[in-house]
């Protein structure tokens, strides 16, 4: 037997609070992307879109 | 807070400007699709940035102050598995929207007119090989830069041309791309367009502009010395506006 224990179950230890973690925070920006920035930008687009749809059917 | 980032990040302008980040606005459903993609991918880069941040950071915590660390570990079965198995799954659930994106773009049904485009040291020349003249020409034009110079009021930098490509809006139009001395490329970001001009090769793409405006680009290829003095200057118009300046020609 050696002096010092070989090192085990470290993986199962830490590894899923660890994930769990990197994961939130991952997933917090990534919904910021989305949901905050993205989103924002589509609907712009479309907006402005719907009234271009508007004033070409008002013209015809 | 979370608002003033959306503030630095958005210009919402066809040109290029200084130190903008994020796209130019679309005028395309090529380019709303590259878009998607974009930020579709994007998402999954966030959440992979997150997750490996927290992990380097948590092992230089951890094991900074530990010298004896993973003394007799030699290979971790499971974790090899996780982490060849995860990026897979990303990488097919980012490559299968890519794959649809990239052959929908490719796509080059019926159009309604062509324009074929020339790359040469240092201009484009324009051909509307679908119109003739009333000499039986078909129309063509050179387009230059406006030199620095005999810039007007309004006009942009090394983005200004004497004569721009005038295309009608909600038309299926095809653009054939050449070159005739070395390889440029024709790229207009509003449109979603960068193909390569080849001396030699056609190569087509298409663009269906959903809006009025004009729309700027670069060559993209590197060419010589003048190659940021050929840019491209797209003038999307109405249909009766542009049978008027057709007429014109």
């Amino acid at each position: 037997m050696s002096a010092i224990a070989p090192i085990t179950g470290t993986l199962k230890k830490r590894i899923f609070t660890d994930i769990t973690i990197g994961f939130a925070l991952g997933g917090a920006m990534a919904s910021y992307w989305w949901w905050g920035f993205h989103n924002g930008v589509i609907n712009k687009r479309e907006d402005y879109y719907a009234k271009l749809a508007q004033l070409k059917n008002s013209e015809e | 807070m979370l608002n003033l980032l959306n503030m630095i990040n958005i210009i919402y302008n066809d040109v290029p400007t200084p130190y903008s980040c994020y796209f130019q606005d679309s005028a395309t459903p090529n380019q709303e699709g590259i878009l998607e993609l974009h930020d579709n991918i994007m998402f999954y880069l966030f959440i992979i940035l997150g997750l490996v941040s927290w992990m380097l950071f948590n092992i230089v915590r951890t094991y900074t102050k530990n010298p004896m660390a993973y003394k007799y570990i030699k290979h971790g079965q499971t974790i090899e598995i996780l982490w060849t198995i995860l990026p897979a799954v990303i990488l097919l659930i980012i490559a299968f929207p890519s794959f649809i994106l990239l052959y929908l773009c490719d796509e080059v049904i019926s159009p309604a007119m062509t324009i074929k485009a020339i790359g040469y040291q240092w201009y484009w020349k324009y051909e509307y090989s679908d119109f003739i003249n009333d000499n039986g020409e078909t129309i063509e034009f050179e387009s230059y830069v406006i030199p620095d110079d005999l810039l007007e009021e309004g006009q942009l930098r090394l983005l200004d041309t004497d004569t721009s490509i005038m295309v009608p809006v909600d038309t299926h139009i095809r653009f054939v791309v050449t070159a005739a001395d070395v390889i440029h490329d024709f790229c207009i970001p509003s449109l979603g367009i960068k193909v390569d001009a080849n001396p030699g090769r056609l190569n087509q793409v298409s663009a269906l502009i959903q809006r009025e405006g004009v729309f700027y680009g670069q060559c993209s290829e590197l060419c010589g010395i003048n190659h940021c003095a050929m840019p491209i200057k797209v003038e999307a118009v109405s249909l009766p506006k542009f049978l008027e300046w057709l007429n014109d020609q």
